[in-house]
């Protein structure tokens, strides 16, 4: 059946069957950032943004129920500059392999969005449900709160520092 | 691993689903937020030949109290109860178990109705449920029912809902200033079955004595169970560790797990009796009862 | 050599983040391919098989050794920036490409730092030689008055214009042969190397613009699945296609293919979603024969099996000290098969036409694999280009030659490119896995609480399998040949030789040949290091116990090497280690307790010492792991950010190992096949890590992959027990065997 995702901003139609799911979707829409590991709803990888701050394993939901939905994938998170929660996971050095990276990220804005001065305990909670076999655990807590402080300063504050 | 194929509809009314319901009888499957159903279908588990995606029904995402019941429409996610802070201060076992249903992503995605729907053997809502006496408002073409938990639940992966029927809403007691919860687990990792978990919620009179009180298990049957023995034993008491440790036997008694990679059924019978003995002092400490 | 056909297969970047690998004649390679590279010798021997200094005085590096996700790609980088006194940035490094870079085997046993490492600085120190000795000409003067910067080379005290790598060469490649003697630079002169310098690969994997080997495209490719027997993961596979029927997949659009050759059979798609449909469809009939042991039973059916046995070390007499002394203990300990279990499963691309092969895997030796897939294919090995296209993480032998094995076959069947991405189940349920092993000790201390003697029985399979060009160790193979993997003895003993001194010590290795393992065997992080270090180090906290000392002081009381020494002691320090032998516990819900653990690496690469704390939920079994601390001696620091996180992923890998993995079988074949049955640990699991470095400048840098690895489980099972009493002697330590050690 026909169908229009909105990823990212752009709409793209798209043809697929019912049964197609949503990470398979994205991917064949040329959106590599999403990836697939597990094939079983366990591991998070795949986890995009519905409606701008609702994280999803974009493998267990077909595709034809995202439609009116925007979807935010990683090639999504960054403006002109990357964002926040990118620069801190580059800082903070907060992956190896970096396979599981986009879903930490997305599950990560997710957090901050709803907390956004979350405990170490908070956000290892939050994030319990991506996997990482690295495995970076520790530096992802600390990129997630650099991303966290960077998000709360008034705009423009670190260009005065 | 792909699902199997399907006619996909999407209705716009509860009407309108009930009637796809009804017209398509055995074949048909609810698709709420398909957290547990599409990976059953990834598995080969369930083949429906149609789905009816609910997911744009007006009004479903409902959580009211109303006439001392917490009204759970059949679109609230886990997520909407767990960031609830309202829920999460007065509903102690309701808070407990909607921060370990599954993960936090499929929190945002998995209902409360469609778990209890689903009704996985090793579920977390059944027990939750169970313990504190929740009843489910059904649909169908000829009007609505509401059933108590203990009818709705069946068997594995089977409740009272019939052809042409859907499930609408869940309604859990509001619970006073009396009255406390718990949830307890044991999970391998998060987001996995539990191994074994128990829900306990308990109503205290004025005199210390327990007015109340809800004991379900989970992922030890074939089913969620509600230990009435246990129940039987703590009802207008006081409660003393001796008392709760022979309550806590009842659960043992009446589990029947399949051993699995999760442990022998030794193991999880045990579980099953640690993890109610524990639930119920968390559940009395939280009402100041030191045990 | 390559023919000029499979050498002129460009590989660009594509805008997305797809790599889109275009197949064109053009002949001209692109910078980051080395624009000599057609007349470009290979040998490790030449210069110019592993520096390019390129006109805008930028330099090529060849790697041989590739980027698992280690950071190894960065810390090259530095090494060869240092010796060449360049920015970092104005180097480029090529990895792992049969037609390429040079020779280094695989990038495996944490041997990159050390090894690849050693011989990248040497070459590039000779580089700096040769461009002193052009500059010494060019400039007329002589090569003492000369300094090197940035990049140019200016004589000293004088006004004579600089000049430039770059200008030097002329864009010729270095016609030299590697000094192995060549003076280096003296690291006291660093100014990368030591330095965490931000790894390069991480802005495109924090943008999804990174391209792993399961993105990549090549036009006219199709898309591959493989259908395996129901004996999953066995060595010997014990079964037979008995019949396929076609007509279960013809109604699938998308050009459906079926691929059969022996045993070996797949599906081949114009997409993705139809390759999945059909392998999933497609009706095969297989004879199976049974023949797994009980997995209750594992640890003696190893124990009972034929082995080829090997006194690898005796010293003294240890049946007669044993026999002599007043107290003395047995133990055996046990380790389960486990699983490499990346987060992406495996995947490749090959193109095979006629005789001419290509494929794009994320192997861990791009030339091991090329002579394997030359025999499994039938072509000339020279026509077989191998290149390396990193994956999501690589802990070991896992399935990536396998997978591209069987890319290559499905593309040599329908005569376009193919690309292979396994399911999960193909993952955890065919890789090749961790080892299972028994290790019995038995053990006597003398009069004054010192160890008496030692004696140590280990059952192991080799820890390797690789493909080391033999088609049969490709998964493929084995199914067409019906020949189990073959290979040597390899890393069953590693770590098996404690580093203590022990005047009465025997270790006695009984190898398990290959086909007598009922799950497929070959290298996981560590290889026997960990199973060995386990037993090793919680047999030695039996003994202390047995002393009724500290077990700190027991183990250092045996120790004649000052680098081990003072690891224990760092690791101790930070820890607030208290010192004594176990008391009693306490009868409370939770016990907490500490425990530690040494090994150096191999008996000769990196010291390490971990100490733990636990708690022990005691009505549950539930084991938690509160805190870890690390002291770790690699010799000099490449890249100390690096390290740390190289660390970090240790510990807590490992202590997934220690408390949960396990791979689960039946008489048929593997039972753990997803995250659900085969759970790893997750994040509110993960303890607080302490890293403390101990760098040492002026020792060789040697690996750190895999060290930290192997002294976790001994710290983990030494807490417990200075915890609860209870001892655990076989992995996983689930809460279920906590029970049953607690109350026999």
């Amino acid at each position: 059946m026909q169908i229009t995702l909105n990823i990212n901003g752009q709409d793209k139609k798209m043809d697929v069957e019912p049964r197609t799911l949503l990470a398979h979707a994205i991917r064949d829409a040329g959106l590599t950032g999403t990836h697939i590991g597990c094939d079983s709803s366990s591991c998070g990888v795949c986890t995009v943004l519905l409606d701008g701050n609702i994280p999803v394993k974009s493998c267990t939901m077909f595709a034809v129920s995202a439609e009116g939905h925007p979807i935010t994938t990683v090639e999504g998170l960054a403006g002109s500059n990357l964002h926040p929660i990118q620069q801190a996971f580059h800082d903070q050095h907060g992956l190896q392999c970096g396979y599981c990276t986009p879903g930490m990220m997305l599950s990560s804005v997710a957090l901050l969005e709803r907390n956004p001065n979350p405990s170490e305990d908070e956000i290892r909670f939050a994030l319990s449900g991506n996997l990482c076999r690295c495995t970076g655990y520790q530096n992802i807590v600390k990129a997630v709160q650099q991303a966290a402080q960077a998000m709360n300063q008034p705009a423009g504050a670190a260009a005065d520092d | 691993m792909i699902p199997g194929a399907f006619d996909y509809h999407r209705p716009s009314s509860v009407e309108e689903a009930v009637a796809l319901m009804g017209q398509y009888g055995l074949e048909a499957r609810i698709l709420a937020g398909g957290q547990s159903l599409i990976p059953a279908m990834r598995y080969r588990l369930a083949q429906p030949a149609v789905l009816v995606d609910i997911n744009k029904l007006p009004n479903l995402a409902y959580l009211s109290e109303e006439n001392g019941m917490l009204r759970v429409g059949a679109l609230v996610r886990d997520t909407d109860v767990e960031f609830h802070q309202d829920i999460q201060s007065r509903y102690h076992l309701i808070a407990d178990v909607s921060q370990v249903v599954a993960d936090p992503i499929v929190r945002y995605r998995g209902t409360v109705v469609g778990s209890l729907c689903h009704n996985d053997p090793s579920g977390d809502w059944a027990a939750t449920a169970i313990a504190a006496r929740a009843q489910m408002v059904i649909r169908g073409q000829g009007g609505e029912r509401t059933e108590a938990i203990d009818d709705f639940i069946v068997d594995s992966f089977t409740t009272s809902i019939q052809e042409g029927e859907m499930a609408v809403e869940a309604r859990f007691p509001v619970p006073n200033t009396r009255t406390s919860g718990a949830y307890e687990k044991i999970e391998r990792k998060v987001g996995d079955y539990a191994t074994a978990a128990a829900a306990v919620q308990l109503e205290l009179a004025q005199d210390g004595t327990i007015k109340e009180i809800g004991i379900g298990v989970t992922a030890v049957a074939l089913k969620a169970l509600r230990v009435a023995e246990g129940e039987k034993l703590l009802r207008g008491q006081k409660p003393t560790r001796d008392l709760i440790r022979a309550a806590a036997e009842e659960a043992a008694k009446i589990a029947d797990p399949n051993p699995d990679a999760r442990g022998s059924k030794e193991y999880k019978k045990d579980m099953a009796r640690v993890l109610v003995g524990r639930g119920l002092v968390k559940a009395l400490g939280r009402l100041g009862v030191k045990i | 050599m390559i023919t000029k056909a499979s050498m002129s297969r460009r590989v660009f970047l594509k805008g997305s983040a797809a790599l889109v690998v275009g197949i064109g004649l053009s002949g001209s390679l692109g910078k980051a391919q080395g624009g000599e590279a057609l007349s470009r010798s290979l040998n490790p021997g030449d210069l110019e098989a592993w520096l390019a200094v390129l006109p805008d005085n930028t330099v090529t590096v060849y790697s041989g050794k590739v980027e698992l996700g280690t950071g190894v790609d960065t810390a090259l980088r530095q090494i060869v920036a240092e010796e060449l006194y360049l920015p970092f940035s104005a180097i480029t490094l090529v990895q792992g490409d049969t037609a390429l870079t040079p020779n280094q085997g695989y990038t495996a046993g944490s041997q990159t730092i050390q090894v690849g490492g050693s011989q990248l600085r040497k070459a590039a120190a000779t580089a700096r030689q040769a461009l002193l000795q052009l500059a010494a000409k060019k400039l007329g003067v002589s090569l003492d008055q000369l300094v090197t910067k940035g990049g140019y080379i200016s004589p000293q005290n004088s006004a004579s214009p600089r000049v430039s790598y770059g200008a030097l060469l002329g864009g010729q490649q270095f016609h030299y042969a590697v000094d192995p003697n060549v003076k280096l630079k003296d690291p006291s002169q660093y100014t990368l190397v030591g330095t965490s310098v931000p790894r390069v690969d991480i802005p495109a994997k924090a943008s999804g613009k990174f391209t792993y080997v399961q993105d990549v495209r090549v036009p006219g490719m199709l898309h591959g699945r493989v259908i395996r027997p129901p004996t999953t993961g066995a060595t010997t596979i014990n079964a037979t296609l008995e019949g396929v029927d076609e007509s279960s997949v013809a109604q699938i659009p998308g050009g459906v293919k079926v691929v059969r050759k022996g045993n070996f059979l797949g599906v081949v798609a114009e997409t993705e979603w139809a390759a999945i449909q059909a392998a999933q469809q497609l009706k095969v009939r297989w004879s199976v024969e049974k023949t797994l042991p009980q997995m209750g039973t594992l640890y003696n059916y190893l124990q009972g099996l034929k082995t080829s046995d090997q006194t690898e070390l005796h010293t003294g007499d240890v049946e007669a000290a044993l026999a002599a002394s007043p107290q003395s203990l047995h133990a055996t300990y046990q380790w389960p098969y486990q699983i490499h279990d990346s987060i992406g499963p495996s995947c490749a691309v090959a193109d095979v036409r006629g005789d001419q092969v290509v494929c794009w895997s994320p192997t861990q030796g791009v030339y091991p694999l090329r002579g394997a897939l030359a025999q499994l294919l039938g072509v000339p090995e020279r026509n077989v280009r191998v290149i390396y296209v990193e994956g999501s993480g690589c802990y070991g032998h896992n399935g990536a030659d396998d997978v591209t094995a069987d890319a290559a076959l499905l593309s040599q069947a329908v005569g376009r490119p193919v690309r292979v991405q396994w399911m999960r189940w193909d993952e955890h349920g065919w890789a090749p896995k961790g080892p299972a092993m028994v290790m019995k000790l038995r053990g006597a201390i003398d009069a004054r609480g010192n160890v008496a003697a030692w004696d140590n029985a280990v059952w192991t399979p080799t820890h390797s399998t690789r493909p080391s060009g033999e088609a049969r160790n490709l998964l493929a193979g084995n199914l067409i040949a019906q020949q189990v993997p073959t290979g040597g003895p390899v890393g069953g003993d590693r770590n098996a030789p404690v580093y203590y001194r022990f005047a009465n010590n025997r270790l006695v290795l009984h190898w398990i040949p290959i086909a007598s393992s009922p799950l497929r065997p070959s290298a996981l992080r560590s290889l026997g290091g960990v199973q060995n270090t386990f037993a090793n180090e919680s047999f030695m906290d039996e003994l202390a116990a047995l002393a009724k000392a500290d077990p700190l002081q027991f183990r250092l009381n045996h120790l004649d090497d000052p680098r081990a020494v003072a690891v224990l002691q760092a690791s101790a320090e930070r820890f607030g280690w208290k010192s004594g032998p176990r008391k009693a516990s306490s009868v409370s819900d939770i016990a907490i307790g500490q425990g530690i653990a040494f090994a150096r690496y191999e008996g000769r690469n990196a010291y390490v010492a971990a100490a733990a704390e636990v708690e022990v939920e005691l009505k549950s079994g539930a084991i938690r792991v509160r805190r870890i601390v690390v002291a770790h001696d690699c010799g000099l620091v490449i890249n100390p950010d690096g390290l740390r996180n190289q660390i970090e992923g240790n510990v807590v890998q490992a202590l997934g190992r220690t408390l949960k993995e396990e791979v689960r079988f039946d008489s048929q074949g593997v039972q753990s096949t997803d995250w659900s049955s085969y759970p790893i640990i997750t994040f509110p699991e993960v303890p607080t890590v302490e890293v403390v470095l101990i760098d040492r400048p002026h020792e060789p840098a040697v690996g750190a992959g895999e060290a930290t690895t192997v002294v976790i489980p001994g710290a983990i099972g030494n807490a417990v027990f200075d915890a609860t009493g209870v001892r655990l002697r076989t992995v996983p330590f689930t809460p279920q065997q906590f029970l049953a050690q607690a109350s026999p």
